[in-house]
């Protein structure tokens, strides 16, 4: 097979790029997504201080940084074998749910939203939250609003925004005033009723896309952490669901490496992950989540999950994801009510020292399942790290999907269509590649159409004259 | 006509762009009072369109994103390196350490999760020999550290650049907003690893656990501290660390730490230099740090911090 000839222009354009492979006929054969940088945060721990890999693995994503700092305390926590108190608990869940709720914000209405509302054919120039703004500016400013409430609680529990640093290995360092308990638990409830004012607009879009939802079907496995049939997004082992709906295990997470297995794919940086048992390919993310567990244990959020789960099990078309999302997302704002309204009493923290061992930690992302692993010798030192995050567990999932619209947009001509049909797949799985090989990226800019391995058309959105 | 300003992201994580989101109400205003004509997170423009202003976020690790970055500067008037990878290598610029075959050999050879089989990809873009802040690179007009530079600093940072009145600018350190006291200890215990201390109102130096508040730049509003942690100095150092040569944040620290909780400064600075992959992340990458004349980074993190071994 000839090898890609990766033109300027396309080497500029991305960091990301699709290749789409026809077959002798015209047909698609297979598309892929390539991962295109690195930064290798395996090597980069390396020699660093355990204790503060909590403060430094935040800085592999920044749109979900809160993700990657749970994970490392955990992992941390683990490893030592210490339970954190209950007030320290319970910030904790407050700050991640607001985590969570900015950033299904942010993928469902301010990244997906142009393509549901201004549709999938719509010019690029219409397909940005800027235009969503001119032509739909109580919309945006509402999408803003609930964004904005997710982050804002991050920012008071986490420390800040971007990249929280107020947990740490044992508990939490500090606790938000009664002023901004009060606030937040008033957010709550604006942010539930603004998904739910939302959710209307979303599900009549979500309607009219039949075709794709039945091209985005994927055969695989579901998986996702479970406390006992619950939504669980830390503290709770991982539950594997067939294609079916039967659960086929379980495992926890000191035992991951033995239960996943990462491929190298070609042409990316971005390593797939499968299940060890049969190499099989698998899904993470608010779809799994929803599939394997029956209950969020908030009324709202319960009441829609029913709903949900009644129209057929397991849903399998990454179209549901976006659904599954704003369920979620009525949970977030239910449980940022109940806890800030409860307030925290008592101990934050328990003072820890770790020694040398292993230490694993395993977090629901928004996107999935993290997993964080580092080895630490006597004085305190990462001797070895392994990342797994949840757009890699995701990977075989996307060029699934991606290959399905392909097919699903190449006859019609219109390019535009092909092109951002390509992509919409790519974000109903919420992908971030700032995590996926712990590397930069945004989202694929360019396509080359190749038969035999040799590129027959290179579109981008827009060629440098 | 309101201002034009184009966005580019290179090897990073996307916070800085996250951050700017996070003006906000404010970015309605914003949007008011510039026009974003290339925004990657938020628009589908591939292209380089001319701008006033451009804003940089991530350092240079492969060719991709030198070439971006050249495009970026020829396409702008006023170029921003956005963030503390942009500015000084970030945490992106650890890679400096390393080199490129043994981040690749790590990543998909010695891993306990890689397949027995598995090999490096092929056909993707090389890696560059190392990882520079873009300044190596093109010429930057304005840095504004910080990882992420909180978005109060953002909304000034753009506002002075297009002439707006109000407060300025200004390169305090982290200390300068920090709630804590210090208090004068005599017997105090060096903590090493430590990353936040009993006392919540009390300086955390005086605790005898290292911060870095006082030799990097506030570009966060102080959060870390008055938040119970340490700062792990991710705004990159402060300017009195950064236009005397013979002074470094380790020997800065050791001092102050010494006169207020007694610790020798030897051990002091022993464990800093021990830990010197830790304390000296984010800029490692940058001669604000590394063309110190007492400054031994790569030695100290080679030779100290355990299992750094390199290849290629």
């Amino acid at each position: 097979m000839k090898s890609i000839v990766v033109n300027p222009i396309t080497r500029i354009e991305g960091h990301a790029s699709i290749t789409l492979d026809l077959d002798d006929n015209g047909k698609v054969s297979r598309g892929h997504l390539k991962v295109l940088e690195i930064r290798g945060f395996e090597k980069l721990l390396e020699g660093m201080e355990l204790m503060k890999m909590p403060l430094i693995t935040g800085r592999i994503c920044g749109v979900c940084p809160a993700a990657h700092h749970l994970a490392s305390v955990t992992a941390i926590e683990n490893g030592i074998g210490v339970e954190v108190p209950e007030a320290a608990a319970k910030l904790r869940d407050l700050m991640y749910m607001g985590h969570i709720l900015h950033s299904h914000a942010l993928s469902t209405f301010v990244l997906t939203g142009p393509d549901l509302f201004e549709g999938l054919d719509a010019p690029s120039a219409d397909r940005n939250v800027f235009s969503m703004l001119r032509l739909q500016p109580d919309l945006v400013r509402k999408v803003l609003r609930l964004r904005s409430i997710g982050q804002k609680i991050v920012e008071i529990v986490g420390g800040r925004g971007v990249h929280p640093v107020t947990l740490v290995p044992g508990g939490i360092a500090s606790a938000p005033g009664a002023e901004e308990m009060a606030s937040m638990a008033e957010w709550g409830n604006e942010a539930a009723g603004i998904v739910e004012e939302l959710s209307g607009a979303v599900f009549s879009r979500l309607g009219t896309m039949a075709d794709a939802r039945t091209a985005m079907e994927m055969p695989f496995k579901s998986l996702a952490l479970s406390n006992n049939g619950s939504v669980s997004f830390f503290g709770a082992p991982c539950s594997v669901m067939g294609n079916t709906g039967k659960t086929e295990a379980s495992f926890p997470a000191e035992k991951y490496a033995e239960n996943l297995v990462e491929h190298t794919m070609e042409g990316s940086y971005m390593k797939s992950v499968r299940l060890s048992e049969g190499d099989s390919v698998f899904f993470v993310g608010p779809l799994a989540r929803l599939n394997i567990n029956s209950s969020f244990t908030t009324p709202r959020a319960d009441t829609l999950l029913a709903g949900y789960r009644q129209r057929g099990l397991p849903r399998t078309s990454a179209l549901d994801c976006i659904e599954a999302r704003l369920i979620e997302m009525v949970h977030c704002a239910e449980k940022i009510h109940s806890i800030a309204s409860g307030g925290v009493k008592g101990e934050l923290c328990i003072p820890v020292i770790p020694g040398a061992g292993r230490f694993v930690g395993m977090v629901e992302a928004p996107r999935g399942i993290l997993i964080h692993d580092f080895d630490a010798d006597d004085r305190g030192k990462v001797t070895g790290a392994n990342l797994i995050v949840a757009t890699q567990g995701n990977y075989e999932a996307m060029d699934h999907c991606l290959t399905a619209m392909a097919e699903l947009n190449l006859e019609s001509g219109n390019e535009n269509l092909l092109m951002n049909g390509m992509e919409f797949a790519l974000r109903c799985f919420d992908p971030c590649l700032a995590c996926a090989t712990h590397t930069s990226g945004s989202m694929p800019m360019v396509v080359h159409v190749r038969r035999d391995g040799r590129i027959l058309r290179t579109l981008s959105r827009r060629m440098e004259s | 006509m309101r201002a034009k300003v184009s966005t580019e992201w290179l090897s990073g994580c996307s916070g800085c762009h996250v951050a700017m989101v996070d003006l906000h109400e404010k970015l309605l205003n914003l949007v008011d009072e510039v026009e974003f004509v290339r925004i990657p997170v938020l628009m589908d423009e591939k292209g380089y369109p001319e701008a006033d202003v451009g804003i940089v976020e991530g350092a240079v690790r492969s060719a991709h994103d030198r070439e971006a970055l050249l495009k970026m500067r020829n396409s702008v008037k006023t170029l921003i390196a956005f963030g503390t990878c942009a500015s000084y290598g970030g945490p992106s610029g650890i890679g400096w350490l390393h080199g490129r075959n043994s981040i690749i050999d790590k990543v998909y050879g010695d891993l306990l999760t890689t397949g027995p089989s598995e090999k490096a990809p092929t056909g993707v873009p090389e890696l560059e020999k190392s990882v520079v802040p873009i300044d190596e690179v093109v010429k930057v007009d304005f840095q504004l550290p910080g990882c992420p530079p909180h978005p109060y600093y953002i909304a000034l940072a753009l506002r002075t650049l297009l002439g707006a009145s109000g407060p300025v600018m200004d390169a305090k350190p982290v200390c300068s907003q920090c709630e804590r006291k210090m208090e004068k200890r005599l017997d105090g215990k060096l903590r090493k690893g430590a990353v936040s201390a009993p006392e919540s109102d009390v300086c955390f130096l005086s605790q005898g656990v290292v911060c870095l508040g006082s030799v990097t730049l506030n570009r966060c509003q102080t959060q870390c501290p008055n938040k119970g942690v340490v700062c792990a100095g991710c705004a990159g150092p402060s300017p009195a660390i950064i236009m005397e040569p013979q002074l470094d944040i380790r020997t800065m620290v050791a001092k102050r730490m010494n006169l207020v909780s007694g610790i020798p400064e030897s051990e002091i600075l022993e464990y800093m230099e021990e830990e010197a992959k830790t304390f000296y992340s984010y800029a490692l990458s940058s001669p604000v740090f590394y063309r110190k004349p007492t400054v031994e980074i790569r030695e100290w993190a080679r030779e100290r911090c355990s299992g750094v071994k390199e290849s290629g």
